[in-house]
């Protein structure tokens, strides 16, 4: 039953700091995350929305509670597995995080080289294919300094999805974009879980984005307080 | 320090002109100077009188060179801190670099890296500078020994096992400056990434 879901959470708590400035940032959090959905979660800053998504991407130790991402307990997870899962994992940090010594095209060839299962050339094709589809087929041989914030995060989203992840983390990923480019990223997010079944969780207060989710968790306080489907 | 005969007989009025330090003799062709050397000391019963072939002459002179007089330890010591003091420079620049490059690393980790191949990028960097700091230090020691054997006629040239063990003291202090800047890398954590 638990591992047809992608992420099953349980009874998860979290702390950050210790002995008198120990916070607790999580309380209690329990879900599970159907596989192929775009799930997005919002609440007032400071509710834990990044800690949860952390905790759920296997960047973030477990410290209490029970945490399945893939059908891996993460609670207590060893180094090497973990490292295995994240190449399964599509990350969209909301910096985008690039190499600024690789080009476009060599950033999401990084995305590719971990999974080390294709030649050169299959791998150059499928780097430069998703960045077309993300309309960036006249920049694939520009460094980061020289795109444009919107180009960059354009960029860091064809490196998460070039490897074809199970799950897609993104935190505000479409803060730099334009109305467009948006609508376009979130398009291209539902149709890989449509087509490969590609989980997706976001944190965003976008309302394009929130009325084509397909589930809507609410976090105050590091407590879930709402879980919804928009109508 | 090289000075003429007179500059010499002053500086050192016990010694006089004419009495000889080195006496050369010189073998039959075809006759192994160790051997006659040997035979020459079974002879001859002064023992303040050394007798040695002229390989073996120049041999313990250099190594008195190098070992006992002091222009020889002060550049073994020259040598031994130009190897710590690089050490130290490229562990510097090396911990600078992965300092400013921590979100990348970072980046790495998130992406499904291994610790290890982060380690190798640090490793490659290591060596690349230490290869490249010794180009410009062979060349410029290279230049150094000919001008000096030129002014001096002293036979100084770079001789290529001199090269070699820089070469390899440059390899090996270059990977232990990346051993000690992966340290730094410890702070690359993707949690922080968002
Ligand atoms: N590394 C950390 N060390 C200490 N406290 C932290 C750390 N990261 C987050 N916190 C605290 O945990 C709580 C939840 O933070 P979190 O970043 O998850 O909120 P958020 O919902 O993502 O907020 P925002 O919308 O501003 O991004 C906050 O009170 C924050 O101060
Ligand atoms: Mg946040």
């Amino acid at each position: 039953m638990q591992t047809e879901f992608p992420i099953s959470i349980n009874g998860l708590n979290h702390w950050f700091g210790t002995a008198e400035a120990r916070k607790q940032a999580i309380y209690e959090v329990t879900l599970n995350i159907r596989p192929g959905t775009l799930t997005v979660m919002v609440g007032p800053s400071g509710s834990g929305k990044t800690t949860l998504l952390t905790l759920m991407g296997c960047l973030r130790d477990v410290q209490e509670g029970s945490v399945a991402l893939l059908g891996h307990e993460l609670h207590g997870v060893k180094e090497d597995m973990a490292t295995r899962l994240r190449r399964r994992l599509g990350f969209i940090f909301q910096a985008h995080n690039l190499h600024g010594s690789l080009t476009a095209l060599q950033n999401v060839r990084m995305g590719l080289q971990v999974h080390a299962t294709t030649d050169a050339a299959t791998e150059a094709r499928a780097a430069a294919h998703i960045l077309t589809l993300l309309g960036l087929a006249d920049r694939l041989d520009y460094l980061p300094a020289n795109l444009s914030g919107g180009q960059k995060q354009r960029v860091a989203i064809a490196r998460a999805l070039a490897a074809s992840p199970a799950v897609v983390f993104a935190d505000e990923p479409t803060a730099a974009l334009d109305r467009d480019s948006a609508a376009n990223v979130v398009s291209l997010l539902k149709r890989l879980g449509e087509v490969r079944g590609t989980t997706t969780v976001m944190v965003t207060h976008d309302s394009r984005i929130l009325e084509r989710a397909d589930r809507i968790l609410t976090l105050e306080d590091g407590r879930l307080v709402a879980d919804t489907a928009p109508a | 320090m090289i000075v003429s005969d007179q500059t010499f007989l002053t500086l050192f009025p016990a010694r006089r002109s004419g009495a000889p330090d080195h006496i050369l003799l010189q073998v039959r062709p075809g006759a192994d100077p160790v051997a006659v050397a040997a035979r020459l000391r079974g002879i001859v019963s002064d023992k303040t009188l050394r007798i040695r072939s002229y390989a073996e002459a120049g041999a313990a002179d250099l190594s008195y060179q190098q070992t006992k007089r002091p222009t020889g330890i002060i550049f073994g010591f020259g040598v031994i801190i130009g190897v710590l003091v690089g050490i130290v420079i490229l562990y510097q620049v090396l911990s600078t670099d992965v300092a400013d490059h921590l979100s990348e690393y970072a980046t790495f980790k998130a992406m499904g890296y291994s610790h290890r191949f982060i380690l190798g990028i640090v490793f490659e960097e290591a060596l690349i500078l230490g290869i490249l700091g010794f180009i410009p230090g062979f060349t410029i020691a290279t230049g150094l020994l000919t001008g000096m054997a030129m002014a001096t006629t002293l036979p100084l040239a770079m001789t290529s096992g001199m090269a070699v063990s820089v070469f390899v003291g440059s390899i090996v202090a270059a990977a232990l400056s990346g051993a000690f800047a992966t340290r730094r890398l410890a702070a690359a954590d993707p949690a922080d990434l968002f």
